[in-house]
């Protein structure tokens, strides 16, 4: 044992005991619960008056996309700093009811190829979303050119595993998205894709 | 729900020991902890999904930890319970290190606090906490350099860091 292992645990202990704990979790959650069932309501009501005026309002660039629950996934946010030239680094973030739930950051020193996968994980199925160097002929040879929210794309299925390829609007730079299981059909992860939001304002993206 | 609960009673303490390293207060360790599981609470279903769900809830912590803006209300954290560490100079000698060591701990900026608390409390290798901390190994190694290099300059903790360097 280091003496710094050893200085940590002798300062653990003075750690609050958890006693309560448990009860004031639950409490909070369920006080956040009743407020989040109030603001949907809201939120339906303020929908529905505002179709009335509105019929399309386009989203924030610098905002994730909105779209996803249906996937029981939440949203991805891909932001590349290019500010350089080349991608110099590299996050990708998931949302969820507004909460930042993962963020991961990779950084680049124009040496190594770039290849970075972040699983998501949904209450129905987890995706792998990945970002590649590349073009996505080259990343999917076979399967069927696709649309993802107008960019092009390809989806295969191989091994019953659903897989598609779209540009990410960042030169050769391209989002792979895959499912872990078989019950995830190349349609749904599809429609998920249009969820995935690519930024090159990073300071829209800085944690 | 059962399972979280069974959870939160019996590994509470252990999170709360984990935060209060993370920010080095009580009270602010209470609501980081309480924070996090409020959190995974709702989705706990799913976390329970992945197989080990402490680490899911720790990593919920640290993230919590790290985008806490939020400023400590005061250096000082008085505490209504004493270890029980003995008696007489040896007592006094102990308490004073642990003092040294918070002072020491929360005068580090927050990634290299957490990356001193992942590598030597918790014992995890470079690599998980990159993957926890959302950055590259080689930055790990970079804040934990630093993080040693600002103990080293504090006089009250050179002996541990030489200690444990040697």
């Amino acid at each position: 044992m280091t003496e710094i292992k050893r200085a940590l645990e002798l300062q653990a202990r003075l750690a609050p005991e958890p006693d309560g704990l448990l009860d004031r979790v639950r409490s909070a959650s369920a006080r956040r619960q009743r407020i989040r069932r109030g603001s949907w309501a809201v939120g339906v009501v303020v929908l529905v008056v505002g179709a009335v005026g509105i019929s399309t309002v386009p989203w924030h660039s610098n905002a994730p996309s909105p779209a996803a629950e249906g996937m029981g996934t939440g949203d991805v946010a891909v932001c590349m700093d290019v500010s350089g030239g080349d991608l110099s680094s590299l996050t990708i973030t998931e949302w969820a009811w507004g909460d930042r739930i993962d963020t991961r950051t990779e950084e680049f020193t124009g040496e190594q190829p770039i290849a970075v996968d972040q699983p998501v994980v949904g209450a129905d199925h987890t995706v792998t979303v990945s970002v590649r160097e590349g073009d996505i002929e080259r990343l999917l040879p076979s399967g069927r050119p696709v649309d993802v929210s107008g960019r092009s794309g390809i989806a295969d299925t191989a091994d019953g595993i659903a897989v598609v390829v779209f540009e990410s609007g960042v030169d050769d730079m391209v989002i792979r998205l895959s499912g872990t299981d078989t019950e995830l059909t190349e349609e749904q992860l599809i429609d998920w894709a249009s969820a995935v939001t690519v930024h090159t304002d990073t300071s829209a993206c800085a944690p | 729900m059962t399972d979280f609960d069974d959870f939160v009673r019996g590994r509470g303490g252990a999170l709360l020991r984990f935060g209060y390293l993370l920010c080095g207060d009580r009270h602010r360790s209470q609501d980081l902890v309480q924070e996090a599981l409020v959190r995974c609470h709702q989705r706990w279903r799913r976390i329970e999904g992945l197989g080990g769900p402490e680490a899911y809830v720790r990593k919920a912590i640290l993230r919590q930890f790290l985008s806490w803006r939020r400023r400590r209300s005061s250096a000082e954290t008085p505490s209504d319970e004493l270890p029980d560490h003995g008696t007489g100079g040896d007592f006094a000698a102990r308490l004073a290190e642990q003092d040294a060591m918070r002072m020491a701990l929360t005068s580090l900026p927050k990634r290299q606090r957490a990356v001193l608390v992942l590598r030597y409390y918790e014992d995890l290798p470079d690599q998980a906490i990159a993957e926890l901390l959302g950055c590259s190994a080689s930055t790990v190694r970079v804040h934990m350099s630093r993080a040693l290099a600002a103990l080293r300059g504090r006089p009250e903790f050179a002996d541990v860091v030489v200690r444990r360097s040697t």
